[in-house]
């Protein structure tokens, strides 16, 4: 979206189910519980909805949604793909629905049985791969954590990157998941020392780089901007939301191309952010940095512009990225100890910070980032009040 | 289900229309880069058509087979059940002298891997299809 929609659309709704490792229930029964909440938190009927929009990977139809929660007026729908990459896009998106006109309201969800169904982390029952997968599959890197492992080494080589370094990251949003209720990882401490201890799974990366597996679904609500003051919730507004793929560009295996520490699509990325919103980093108080993977919040930040290339490891340090620090992240616990609902449940956190609900509120938050995938075709938006 | 999973074979790649000429290469113990016939662009992995000029005439050049380890992952916990009794095991990403980069298995202990360290392109023919890239570590002389 351009600078002609800023501020033009609002989240007015936000609404999740638990977060567990086994919700007992059905995708498309998690996806329509989330729907229902978002709606009820904005003070919306199912009558009001009149967009839809989910992510390429949800195995919840639609349709499904249409006919659990009764939505009887849809008369526009998109699906925003390219996976982990697709979060902050199907915020553009509704964004551009509602502005446009097209639309009064859009509902937005995300749902899945990771942990008890099927877990992304786990090779695929099947005897051959696709093509770019066939590259590297038969050689034993099978899964995304094997693929990420191979960026995290080189920024050791380039960088002089450490495992104390990474440790921050975990630990950092161990203890932001230690304040939340929904968080998984809710009861569960996590020291650097554990984390230096841990086995190592696809080296350099230990069981503590890697995001959780998650059952569970969140949903969020979009209407324009005037609209959303007469709403009973807080109007969070969609200040710029922005996407960027690259070119080339390779599934989250961009091995092939100039660097594997540089993901040229987050540095487009950043770059049109910071042009459509006329905003700068120093401007963002608090951010959801997609965070799959420990290192790759480091190389998100530098290609973001947080900080030089190279630098995140130590940038990270010092407390700078606490919840009372100078640029605090992942304040719900992120993908690593909140839960993996695909990178949405970024974005309902983002919304928290600006109505000032997070179990770890940033004080006086006025723009509130909240990223998606470094490797695919991937997408930002920057929540303001 | 447990026994389906456990007698699943190495996995392989399916061999598609655009890409089966680079995958006859390996076959020949040739590794491929593609060239386009018109503008000269070389490019991996290959395309249907060139990204620069947009013909769909393309030929391959023969890399020489020298490189070097860019990076590296030593896999300690199987996630696909074929490689249960392989670990640990490394998984080399090697830069081509020429400027190419490939995935393949490597003739050494992980151990071994650093930064920079001079291999070469081997071959391991798996079945009448598929050759996969094994790289050899250049054994320095003396
Ligand atoms: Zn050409």
């Amino acid at each position: 979206m351009n600078e002609a929609l800023r501020r033009k659309a609002a989240i007015v709704g936000i609404g999740a189910t638990e977060f567990s490792a086994n919700s007992g229930r059905s995708e498309q029964r998690l996806a329509a519980e989330a729907v229902l909440a978002a709606l009820e938190d904005a003070g919306l009927t199912p009558d009001d909805v009149d967009g839809i929009i989910n992510s390429d990977f949800d195995a919840t139809n639609q349709i499904d949604v249409i006919n659990t929660v009764g939505l009887r007026n849809i008369g526009a729908y998109a699906t925003i793909p390219h996976g982990g990459g697709s979060p902050c896009g199907t915020v553009a998106q509704a964004a551009m629905m509602v502005a446009s006109g097209a639309c009064r309201s859009v509902v937005a969800y995300r749902s899945l049985n990771e942990r008890s169904g099927h877990r992304y982390g786990s090779s695929e029952a099947v005897p051959t791969f696709p093509w770019v997968y066939g590259l590297h599959a038969p050689y034993g890197l099978i899964v995304p954590a094997e693929w990420t492992a191979m960026h995290a080494r080189r920024r050791m080589i380039e960088f002089g990157d450490t495992r104390e370094q990474w440790a921050e990251i975990p630990v950092t949003f161990r203890a932001n998941a230690n304040r939340n209720p929904r968080a998984m990882m809710h009861k569960k401490a996590l020291s650097r020392q554990d984390y230096l201890d841990a086995p190592i799974l696809a080296e350099p990366l230990c069981r503590y780089d890697y995001c959780l597996e998650t059952d569970g679904a969140v949903a969020y609500v979009v209407t324009a901007a005037e609209r959303a003051g007469a709403l009973r919730s807080v109007p969070v507004y969609i200040h710029t939301a922005v996407q960027s793929a690259a070119f080339p560009i390779w599934y989250q295996t961009n091995w092939y191309r100039d660097s594997l520490t540089t993901g040229s699509e987050m540095v487009a990325l950043g770059e049109a952010l910071w042009k459509k919103s006329g905003l700068r980093p120093g401007n963002i108080d608090v951010a959801q940095i997609y965070d799959h993977f420990a290192p790759l919040v480091l190389t998100s930040l530098e290609d973001l512009g947080f900080c030089r290339k190279g630098e995140a490891g130590a940038f990270v340090g010092e407390g700078r990225i606490s919840s009372s620090g100078e640029l605090p992240l992942n304040t719900a616990g992120g993908l690593l100890s909140e839960g993996y609902i695909h990178g949405w449940n970024l974005i309902l956190e983002g919304v928290r910070q600006v109505r000032g609900t997070s179990t770890s509120q940033v004080k006086d938050v006025e723009f509130s980032l909240v990223t998606s995938c470094w490797g695919a075709p991937t997408s930002a938006v920057i929540l303001s009040r | 289900m447990t026994q389906q999973m456990t007698a699943l074979p190495r996995p392989l790649p399916q061999i598609d229309r655009d890409h089966e000429e680079w995958w006859a290469g390996l076959r020949r113990h040739e590794l491929l880069a593609q060239e386009c016939r018109r503008c000269t662009q070389r490019i991996f992995p290959p395309q249907s058509l060139c990204p620069y000029c947009h013909s769909p005439e393309h030929g391959w050049h023969r890399l020489a087979g020298g490189g070097k380890v860019y990076s590296w992952v030593t896999v300690r916990r199987p996630s696909h059940p074929w490689f249960a009794d392989k670990v640990p095991y490394p998984v080399v990403l090697v830069e081509m002298d020429e400027g190419f980069r490939f995935i393949g298995s490597i003739d050494c202990a992980p151990e071994v891997l650093r930064e920079g360290l001079r291999v070469e392109a081997g071959f391991e023919d798996i079945n009448a299809e598929v050759t996969l890239l094994r790289f050899r570590v250049v054994r320095t002389p003396g």
